[in-house]
């Protein structure tokens, strides 16, 4: 048999299930089974063709690449993945309204794992110091105000590190 | 003792819950993207420091899937340790497997890392608890992709967020017969989940398997996802039963009738098809449920729905080249002595 695909290898992998009550039904080749990349294992890769047709292509550059993988725009737009973490920031114009669109949200809630926790910590101490900090100059309060210098340049330093 | 071998909440009509983390290494691209001197980098670091003695108490074991026949690769799918994508995937992949096999930890799939713990009967709660155990222990010794606004950054963008993918299986005969599956399928789509038949085509899937599934992994928090998967489950076999008694008010005879023929064929048949066994075991056990069959225990019908497969015949009967009416055979020896 011959994949269903690209029609010319020969097909070796079958695959049948139904996803919210429709039948779907692949006879693909090795290579083309890869590419199509049917998480059937969860039956969420239907759904994400669909999505992907909620992309749509900014205004940058088409050479647009990612500096760390390689990936280019055009990839992104077809594929509609990311070749690795850093593709969400160099894409970040074409990923971000569309997760808005299909989540109604573009800001995580949930699990922070161990080492963003403590950047994250830092990062709101650093704030808080800093608010403090001014009120103590408005206030003319200028022992405490040293204090507070000394604990942000601890503070930054450690991050720096 | 593994995991299928014990009976679970509501055992009857929740087969198996499922839940998996899709995970990244910061630094390096996916495993798409992955040069292959990167891809075993990944796979050596993740697999030895979880052989070697991660500290949750549980033995793990490498499989490399590499260097794995298609037949063993094949059986692991069937059993829900792998996912179909991984045994085709080329590459240096592998799963790490926990002992009593409800932790299994795949490695260079479309992740880097899919943390996945599978449970017996009803157990959203316990799973997800087992899972983090896992995620926290790797979180300890590598440094996963994240940012703040995004969660979990994984290769697709619809796992974003918490990357939590959390699935329960369902028998679900009753809603097949009566034709309330498709509004089923339907309403819990418009709420976030997915519906969808485990073994066969169509609407009638084989044996009426289903599995729900949450669909979005951002804007909700792990627990709050888990949470909703666990009411809509709660109701769903609420009403799977309601319609089983109905039904039974009525034609009580041929329900019974029913689950003794399949027991008589699983005990006594000399070939099996997978589709005929898969069937027959989605009878008895809706036999068992109502009480019609006091001797078969739920964990042997869970253990052999999966081991009526056409590989897992293969790997079990120790013959990796069975054509299919060998293999037929071989099954229905392998039934009657289970019975």
């Amino acid at each position: 048999m011959i994949c269903q695909k690209c029609g010319s290898r020969n097909a070796e992998v079958h695959y049948k299930t139904n996803f919210n009550g429709a039948l779907c039904e692949f006879i693909l080749c090795p290579d083309c089974a890869e590419k199509l990349e049917q998480d059937t294992y969860f039956g969420v890769n239907y759904y994400n063709k669909i999505l992907n047709s909620f992309m749509s292509p900014r205004s940058y550059a088409r050479t647009v690449r990612c500096p760390l993988c390689g990936t280019s725009e055009d990839e992104v737009l077809k594929t509609g993945k990311a070749g690795c973490p850093k593709c969400y920031e160099t894409f970040e114009e074409i990923f971000i309204p569309f997760i808005k669109r299909i989540n109604g949200s573009s800001r995580h809630t949930g699990k922070t794992p161990a080492s963003a926790g403590k950047e994250i910590e830092e990062k709101q101490k650093l704030k808080e110091l800093k608010t403090s900090l001014n009120k103590a100059v408005k206030d003319q309060d200028f022992e405490k105000a040293a204090e507070l210098r000394d604990s942000i340049k601890e503070l930054e330093g450690g991050n720096e590190a | 003792m593994k995991w299928y071998e014990i009976e679970g909440e509501m055992g009857g009509i929740v087969v198996s819950t499922r839940v998996r983390l899709a995970r990244n290494l910061s630094d390096y691209p996916f495993p798409a993207k992955l040069s292959s001197k990167d891809e075993n980098e990944i796979l050596e670091k993740v697999s030895s420091f979880l052989t070697d003695g991660g500290d949750d108490g549980e033995a793990y074991t490498l499989t490399d899937l590499s260097t794995t026949d298609a037949v063993t690769a094949g059986a692991l799918v069937e059993k829900h340790i792998i996912s179909p994508r991984m045994a085709s995937k080329r590459g240096n992949r592998g799963v790490v497997l926990s002992d009593d096999e409800s932790v299994s930890i795949m490695i260079n799939e479309e992740d880097h890392l899919r943390i996945q713990v599978l449970g017996s009967g009803f157990c959203l709660d316990e799973c997800l608890e087992k899972a983090n155990r896992v995620d926290d222990m790797l979180d300890g010794e590598f440094t996963y992709a994240w940012s703040e606004r995004l969660g979990y950054l994984t290769r697709c963008p619809s796992n974003l967020g918490t990357g939590l993918r959390a699935s329960v299986m369902l028998h679900l005969p009753a809603h097949t017969e009566s034709g309330e599956i498709s509004m089923l399928m339907s309403s819990l789509g418009r709420l976030g989940f997915t519906v969808r038949g485990i073994y066969g085509e169509g609407t009638a899937a084989i044996g009426s398997y289903y599995q729900i599934s949450n669909q979005f992994t951002f804007g909700s928090d792990e627990q709050d996802t888990i949470d909703r998967l666990k009411k809509v489950v709660k109701s769903t076999v609420e009403h799977e039963q309601e319609l089983r008694d109905r039904y039974r008010d009525r034609h009580k005879n041929a329900a019974e009738d029913k689950a003794w023929r399949a027991y008589g064929l699983l005990k006594y048949a000399r070939k099996l098809s997978s589709a005929e066994a898969t069937s027959l075991l989605g009878d008895v056990r809706r036999g068992v449920v109502a009480g019609d069959l006091e001797d078969v225990s739920i964990p042997l019908l869970n253990a052999l729905l999966w081991q009526v497969q056409p590989n897992q015949v293969k790997v079990i009967s120790g013959d990796y080249h069975m054509d299919s009416e060998e293999r037929d055979i071989a099954r229905a020896e392998m039934v009657r002595e289970s019975f």
